[in-house]
């Protein structure tokens, strides 16, 4: 028996194994914040990385837009008829405005879910393993950048804050496969439909919409945008469209297969959503109730 | 200095160059059909220990690991304890091979694999596994593997006479074999 203790790759192996372990426990735990000595190193190699990220980013550009050439005769035909159409909804959508605003003012409302500020930032990097969808990007708690806050590019929704140093912020997106990561919804129809997003179907790049009661009907081609409710995302972030809807397996749900609005592949221009109401929380107490 | 200094600035251009390798080709590495994974730093480690001295490469592979861990993952440890395995296997293979190009080229694939397998167990453990094991084999392991070794083919000459330079400068500086 002692010769095995005095087996020194054997020992090694072993406070190898130990370690890793104890790594790994150390960094699962529910972080709140990132330790500064992490923080501190994610920033250097942050640094770096953005130095990298920007002619790299160019030339990936550059070849996207000779490809973008390619078919823009055919894609100009089709904005030209979207444009007349757009004129005639800014109209709308501003008339809308102006009513809500008027309606909101004689009703003394405040707080409104769909207030949000944003922080515009740009990717960095992203996980090369591809085995965890994280992506990082170049603005940190300097900028005012929280956990929990909101991530959208311009087409729609694509992940939340997770952790943040001084300089940079990790995304985790919808598709992950993290199963905490949830996402309060509204599928926008006649009668307003809630559910959660849970999970993401990786086999067919579609973002699962779980939790929709039996009885209501959802149809194909209905936009889906975060509700608010879960108190963390502001209301109204374009999430996507409905592909198809199906029963759950013990039937007292259905599941709504969704086509994310956000091109989650080809990132680079993104938006930190802060969301301007408060959730309630529960006051602290300050010292003089303290003292009484 | 010095003679830590230039395996570091090699080892970190390839650290950086696996993102840049994404940038340019995201199709490459998000698809739904082959994946091509870059394991540069990998690469960049097994000659580091075949042409450099060992216990210079087993403090920056665990470094190098552990800045990957940070920086891409919520996770620390996963690529320190992968990386530093593969340092460890190549420095005990190259004790019984022949330090030559070829050689060394299968030793390569044989730790990208190494890492790759590893990593894709130890993320699965921890979150659940995101591809069946046969899936994983086909259409990630074998692609990940070429596309590594063609980096090899690319970078073995440059890296290798960088490495045999700078280890002469280490001999003189520290005195060591």
């Amino acid at each position: 028996m002692p010769s095995f203790f005095l087996n020194k790759r054997l020992l090694m192996l072993l406070i190898g194994i130990i370690i890793l372990v104890a790594l790994l426990g150390f960094s699962l735990r529910d972080r709140e914040n990132t330790t500064v000595p992490e923080q501190f190193l994610k920033d250097i190699v942050g640094f770096g990385q953005s130095i990298f990220s920007r002619p790299a980013n160019g030339v990936a550009g550059f070849f996207e837009d000779v490809q973008d050439l390619r078919n823009t005769y055919e894609e100009n035909g089709r904005l030209k008829a979207q444009l007349e159409e757009l004129a005639q909804l800014k109209a709308d959508v501003y008339d809308l405005k102006q009513d809500n605003d008027k309606l909101r003012e004689m009703l003394d409302i405040q707080d409104n879910l769909r207030d949000y500020t944003h922080i515009q930032a740009t990717v960095i990097a992203r996980n090369p393993a591809r085995l965890q969808d994280l992506v990082v990007i170049n603005k940190g708690q300097v900028h005012g950048v929280e956990t929990d806050m909101a991530v959208r590019s311009s087409k729609g929704l694509i992940g939340k804050v997770v952790s943040t140093s001084q300089l940079t912020s990790t995304v985790e997106l919808v598709s992950t496969r993290n199963p905490e990561n949830r996402i309060s919804a509204l599928i926008q129809s006649e009668d307003r439909i809630f559910g959660l997003i849970e999970g993401y179907d990786d086999k067919s790049d579609r973002l699962l919409l779980k939790r929709i009661p039996y009885d209501v009907e959802v149809k194909e081609g209905e936009l889906v945008e975060t509700s608010g409710l879960g108190g963390i995302f502001p209301a109204g972030l374009p999430i996507g469209e409905v592909e198809k809807v199906e029963a759950d397996p013990l039937g007292l749900t259905q599941t709504a297969y969704i086509i994310p609005a956000a091109d989650l592949y080809d990132l680079e221009h993104v938006m930190v959503v802060e969301r301007s109401m408060v959730s309630p929380d529960i006051p602290e107490a300050t010292p003089e109730e303290v003292e009484q | 200095m010095k003679a830590y200094l230039k395996p570091f600035i090699l080892l970190s251009a390839c650290f950086f160059a696996e993102n840049v390798w994404i940038t340019l080709f995201p199709h490459l590495v998000f698809s739904d059909s082959y994946l091509y994974i870059p394991h540069f730093l990998v690469v960049c480690i097994v000659l580091s220990a075949s042409y450099y001295d060992k216990s210079v490469t087993y403090a920056f592979a665990a470094l190098f690991g552990l800045l990957f861990d940070l920086f891409y993952t919520q996770v620390i440890g996963v690529y320190l304890f992968t990386f530093f395995i593969a340092a460890y296997f190549t420095v005990k293979l190259m004790k019984v091979l022949q330090h030559h190009l070829v050689v060394i080229g299968f030793v390569t694939c044989l730790m990208v694999g190494i890492v790759d397998i590893l990593a894709y167990f130890l993320d699965g453990l921890l979150f659940g596994y995101s591809m069946q094991l046969e899936e994983y084999a086909q259409l990630r392991l074998w692609s990940t593997i070429v596309i590594n070794l063609c980096f090899y083919i690319v970078v073995c000459y440059p890296f290798r006479r960088w490495f045999v330079i700078t280890k002469r400068q280490f001999i003189e500086e520290t005195g060591r074999r």
